[in-house]
């Protein structure tokens, strides 16, 4: 349930560093205090914008780490809370991450924790301090509810936008 | 020293390391700047701990009394789930050294997610666990 009727979307457009992405997670904490009364939902919505936001710092390219104003919103729309992330990759490395996308997406909640299982099992913390689990856990949390696109704009560079929807009225 | 306190901070955890009473706890949020950095002497020093348990012959001591692992966690990231992980595999080598060991995981009445979340660590690292419903106050 929400706080209010009308709910106020949360977003954020700018550069991502160490300082913004604290302050940016206060706030994100603050706005789902505030609008969100489901502890669960609350929780949900905190642990994907915690894994997708650090994957995005984690990982922009640092050619393009200037360039990537990365966005972020949180909607209140017909009974779901949907979060979207829009950032820039190489459009090069798009495959990759289409990759990994595209076998999560087809797996079933299950299968999930079964890959949940073999990652986390072997995982190694990346310098970038990572352990492949972002993702994962994001579409476990979410129950797969997952959805990408690569938007070319040019200069072998893409949009990526991942979406994680949270529907009211099939959320266990 | 035979009692370690790693004081909170907004992005790390309490840990208190307990030697002399069996103790370790880890309460509130985890998600560290360096992640190796916070986690690598914890996971250090629990193995060092089963060392001289086992070493000094003390297994007798946890017969009578368990080695209790206590974790009330708030919010933790997926790079610290894979640390979570690794203390409890450490609480398996104690289990398999034959160090009596218990595990407290606590959780908040509607927060299912943290609880299956026990399971799921319970189940991988192949330990029992014994589940608590968190009071506001524990949280303190």
């Amino acid at each position: 349930m929400n706080k209010s009727l009308n709910i106020v979307d949360f977003s954020f457009i700018g550069h991502l560093n160490e300082q913004k992405l604290e302050v940016l997670l206060v706030e994100v904490k603050r706005f789902l205090e505030n609008n969100i009364d489901d502890l669960r939902i609350k929780r949900r919505v905190y642990i994907v914008a915690v894994e997708a936001l650090e994957n995005i710092f984690r990982h922009t390219d640092s050619e393009l780490r200037k360039q990537n104003k990365i966005k972020f919103s949180i909607k209140f729309e017909n009974n779901s809370y949907i979060l979207e992330f829009v950032n820039l990759v190489f459009c090069k490395n798009s495959e990759k991450i289409k990759k990994i996308l595209f076998n999560i997406k087809n797996k079933s909640k299950e299968e999930i924790k079964e890959l949940y299982k073999a990652t986390i099992t072997k995982a190694q913390i990346s310098q970038k301090g990572g352990a492949g689990l972002g993702l994962i856990e994001i579409a476990k949390i979410s129950d797969n509810n997952i959805d990408y696109k690569f938007k070319d704009i040019g200069a072998d560079i893409c949009e990526f936008i991942l979406e994680v929807k949270f529907d009211m009225k099939t959320i266990k | 020293m035979s009692k370690i306190v790693i004081e909170k901070t907004d992005r790390t955890p309490e840990v208190i390391i307990d030697i002399d009473n069996g103790f370790f706890s880890m309460q509130y949020d985890s998600r560290p700047e360096d992640v190796r950095k916070f986690y690598y002497p914890i996971l250090e020093k629990l193995k060092s701990i089963k060392e001289e348990v086992v070493q000094a012959g003390n297994l007798s001591y946890f017969k009578e009394k368990p080695f209790v692992f206590t974790f009330k966690l708030g919010y933790f990231n997926s790079s610290s789930a894979k640390f979570i992980l690794d203390i409890l595999n450490i609480v398996k080598l104690f289990k398999e050294s034959g160090i009596n060991v218990e595990v407290n995981w606590y959780y908040f009445e509607d927060e299912d997610d943290m609880r299956e979340a026990g399971e799921d660590f319970s189940e991988f690292c192949e330990v029992g666990f014994n589940y608590f419903i968190m009071e506001d106050d524990d949280d303190e």
